[in-house]
């Protein structure tokens, strides 16, 4: 397909094609899949990236010790590698962000990970800052077909 | 010199697919950029931050390719740990990718 600009703001586009309807539509499907929980707390100044990793090994041990049931967990240092797991230069940022994120069955236990990231204020590394916490139930999307025939379109408007 | 001398960048998600575009500033540029970020390069250069396979779509007309990545998102937009869940800072890390220098030439 071709698209060339024939004036301001116009252009024509041509040589596309199309193909026949494949008899299955793309169904989004949303579940119940899991719950998430998670704190962040920051550390500054020198030693930050040192501070943040001691506290990552401490909630990590206290989620190990106090029996957190968890399928999946995180430990990250935001600044550093939370994006992409590793940081591409060595050079030591002035402040990083501990971030640990965890899936559980049920919301309480969400909720104790949060919590362990938060105590660190009192119960952790010096200089603990501006903690953060969420727990949350995971409403997730999953793609399915489904036969074309098998739909029936039904249209409701709602006026508000 | 970094890819993102040449070109910019997109992403797209669906499911735990992340898609990246790499739309050249130049059309003279495109060859050379064909020849160069591979979907093999693009693999290794995404080595431990995905965990499937990297096709590569080529789009001329527009002097673009298209990356296709494949197991990138922590098992899904939807319900992934990550921080970034879309990916959308991907298109970052692939501009960070080394080109070899070229010929000088206009």
């Amino acid at each position: 397909m071709r698209v060339e600009e024939i004036g301001h703001d116009r252009v024509r586009v041509t040589g596309g094609r199309g193909a026949p309807k494949t008899g299955f539509l793309k169904t989004s499907v949303g579940y119940v899949d899991s719950f998430i929980g998670e704190g962040q707390i920051s550390y500054a100044g020198a030693g930050a990236v040192a501070r943040g990793k001691l506290a990552l090994d401490i909630v990590r041990e206290r989620l190990a010790l106090t029996g957190v049931a968890t399928s999946e967990t995180r430990f990250d240092l935001i600044g550093v590698n939370a994006l992409h797991g590793r940081a591409a230069n060595e050079v030591e940022p002035y402040e990083v962000r501990i971030r640990v994120v965890g899936r559980t069955d049920s919301l309480a236990e969400a909720a104790r990970i949060g919590n362990e990231v938060e105590t660190l204020y009192t119960n952790g590394p010096a200089g603990g800052g501006g903690a953060w916490k969420s727990a949350r139930e995971i409403v997730a999307v999953a793609s399915a077909f489904v036969p074309e025939s098998a739909a029936q379109l039904r249209l409701s408007l709602f006026e508000a | 010199m970094k890819l993102r001398a040449l070109a910019h960048s997109r992403t797209g998600d669906k499911g735990n697919t992340s898609n990246i575009s790499v739309i050249a500033f130049r059309d003279d540029d495109y060859p050379y950029l064909c020849e160069h970020v591979t979907a093999q390069r693009v693999k290794e250069h995404f080595r431990g931050i995905i965990t499937g396979e990297v096709v590569r779509y080529e789009l001329p007309v527009i002097s673009a390719l298209n990356f296709v990545l494949k197991g990138a998102l922590g098992g899904g937009v939807t319900r992934s740990l990550a921080l970034d869940a879309h990916g959308k800072s991907l298109s970052s890390t692939l501009l960070d990718l080394e080109l070899p220098e070229r010929n000088a030439s206009a």
